[in-house]
């Protein structure tokens, strides 16, 4: 929602006395090194594959921005915490909890298992592990480094969706690179451009974005969830994400028709863990403001014209819009973010700006004395 | 946050990162890193296949991510599978230049040499071989098994006369190997 004026998870470009932000930077550097030795060979026998994969990363990460802003209705992710999570995924996911970790784990498979248990069964088993847990680990590093609480299982499904938006980055480069190999460079352009058709929008719904959307939706619920249905949600959503990720990686998805039932039924899981978190988010907004004094003189019927979903208060402007003509659409936008931001800065402890917030709705929605 | 859940996150975050950075990468250590293999034995690729014979060392690291290594003496024979659409005298060109540098002896290549996917599935098996200008990590000869878009490469790597010594063993790795593309029709259009 861009009326809103308050972002979550600003994370500054200095702040040294924060224990985040030296292990965002440490691990992201540690990450980074590892990242360049893993495709330092592409680059130096394929660097038309690179170049090619870094021009349609761009138009990648811009679609997958955009739509992670969609979901944003009770909360605005500031640029720098999305950045810091993105880096995250991009680097130190990949970096320092993948690379090494799934070479390592396949070859203690084939040792103990069998060579043949670990070609088929090993992807399934493995990168779901690590690279779940590395990405998720993005939403408690952005957290650290912000020094913010998370408010609800939304602000935790962003982060690690971000992360998500990250890892898929830099694996679609070394995705650029192995189909270069296989393919002996016979056309580097044209093998890039079909694997970021494939993977991005072919296959782009089954993204890290999502995997990692669901797991950070998980431990929202344990870390931040409201009512009874926190814990089940919680472990529900932190299992379901990985269990997703091993699922398409493991040879039962191998007949065609089983994929396309995968990658259709990824809008209908993204539709109801929204709807769920949605509940969430408007559960966290009504107890924050119910809070004795935070309204102020505000009328408690203002709060009951903030409704919970994208398409309730679409259906609520234009109810708006009929009974006081389309200039009222804007105020009411207003009104919308400017409760939401009063809820946030209510929520964590900003009292200034709690302050400046209620004054300024007090004096347009109170009544006259 | 309360400074428990900042100290929460933060030990989590450390734990997991010396894990999975360090710990994790060092498991493999403390088994064995080859199979001595007691009988001939199959080992697939992501599109083929090839027998490893008995007596020789498989390499469980790279034979688990699908490219088979074998070992004996100081010899050691890679197999990696590969997709090619153009010609033989492109994909040898592009074998020579990836492997060798471009430095490698190319055996002669028949002159109807049509694209892959017009190709008969019959398979082609050419060998090339460093010339004294390839670097010293050159392959002391690698087979480029060919049938339809599916290929295979045979990389072997160990001083010549071990590599001569052994060379009909290392013959009939390249025999066993099974392109399991090769009934693929895939079109390409120029």
């Amino acid at each position: 929602m861009r009326e809103l004026a308050r972002a979550r998870f600003a994370v500054p470009w200095w702040a040294p006395r924060r224990a985040g932000w030296w292990v965002l930077v440490v691990a992201s550097a540690v990450g980074a090194v590892g990242v360049w030795q893993a495709l330092a060979r592409g680059w130096r026998d394929f660097p038309t594959a690179g170049i090619t994969a870094l021009v349609l990363t761009l138009p990648l990460v811009v679609s997958w921005w955009w739509l992670l802003r969609l979901p944003q209705l009770w909360a605005r992710i500031a640029r720098s915490g999305a950045f810091a999570a993105i880096l995250w995924g991009a680097v130190v996911a990949v970096g320092v909890y993948a690379l090494p970790s799934n070479a390592a784990l396949l070859t203690v498979i084939g040792q103990q298992v069998g060579i043949g248990v670990a070609q088929d069964w090993g992807p399934a088993v493995v990168a779901p592990v690590t690279e779940e847990i590395g990405k998720a680990l993005g939403i408690g590093v952005v957290v650290l480094a912000a020094s913010q609480k998370l408010r609800t299982p939304m602000d935790a499904a962003l982060l690690g969706a971000f992360a998500g938006v990250g890892f898929t980055v830099t694996e679609n480069v070394l995705y650029a690179f192995n189909i270069a190999y296989l393919n002996l460079g016979e056309n580097p352009v044209i093998s890039t451009v079909v694997i970021y058709f494939v993977r991005a929008v072919v296959f782009g719904a089954v993204s890290h974005a999502f995997f990692s959307g669901v797991m950070g939706a998980g431990l929202g619920f344990l870390l931040a969830g409201a009512g009874r249905a926190r814990v089940p949600y919680g472990i529900a959503l932190t299992t379901l994400g990985p269990v997703l990720h091993a699922l398409w990686n493991s040879p039962l998805l191998t007949p065609w028709w089983l994929r396309v039932a995968y990658v259709l039924a990824v809008p209908l899981i993204v539709w109801w863990i929204v709807r769920v978190v949605r509940r969430s988010e408007y559960v966290w907004f009504r107890a924050v403001l119910s809070a004795p004094g935070v309204l102020g003189e505000i009328p408690p019927a203002y709060v009951e014209a903030v409704r919970p979903t994208w398409w309730q208060r679409r259906t609520y402007r234009a109810s708006v819009a009929r009974a006081y003509g389309h200039a009222a659409v804007a105020p009411q936008r207003r009104l919308e973010a400017e409760l939401t931001d009063l809820a946030d800065a209510v929520d964590m402890g900003d009292e200034r700006a709690s302050r400046a917030l209620r004054a300024r709705l007090e004096a347009r929605l109170a009544p006259s004395p | 946050m309360t400074r428990f859940q900042r100290a929460a996150w933060l030990v989590v975050l450390l734990v997991t990162l010396v894990v999975f950075g360090l710990l994790v990468p060092r498991l493999p250590a403390w088994g064995e890193d080859t199979i001595a293999l007691t009988t001939d034995t199959e080992v697939a690729m992501a599109t083929a296949s090839v027998v490893i014979p008995a007596g020789w060392d498989l390499d469980i690291a790279s034979s688990s991510q699908r490219t088979p290594v074998a070992s004996r003496d100081d010899v050691e024979v890679t197999t990696a599978d590969a997709v090619w659409l153009g010609s033989a005298a492109g994909l040898l060109a592009n074998v020579s230049q990836l492997l060798f540098d471009g430095n490698a002896i190319l055996p002669e290549v028949a002159t109807q040499d049509p694209p892959a996917a017009q190709a008969s599935t019959a398979r082609d098996v050419w060998r090339l071989e460093p010339t004294a200008g390839s670097g010293r990590q050159a392959p002391a000869r690698v087979d480029v098994i060919r049938s339809g878009q599916s290929v295979v490469l045979v990389m072997v790597r160990g001083p010549v006369d071990d590599v001569i010594a052994l060379s009909d063993q290392i013959d009939e790795i390249s025999d066993s190997v099974r392109l399991d593309l090769a009934a693929l029709d895939v079109e390409v259009r120029s």
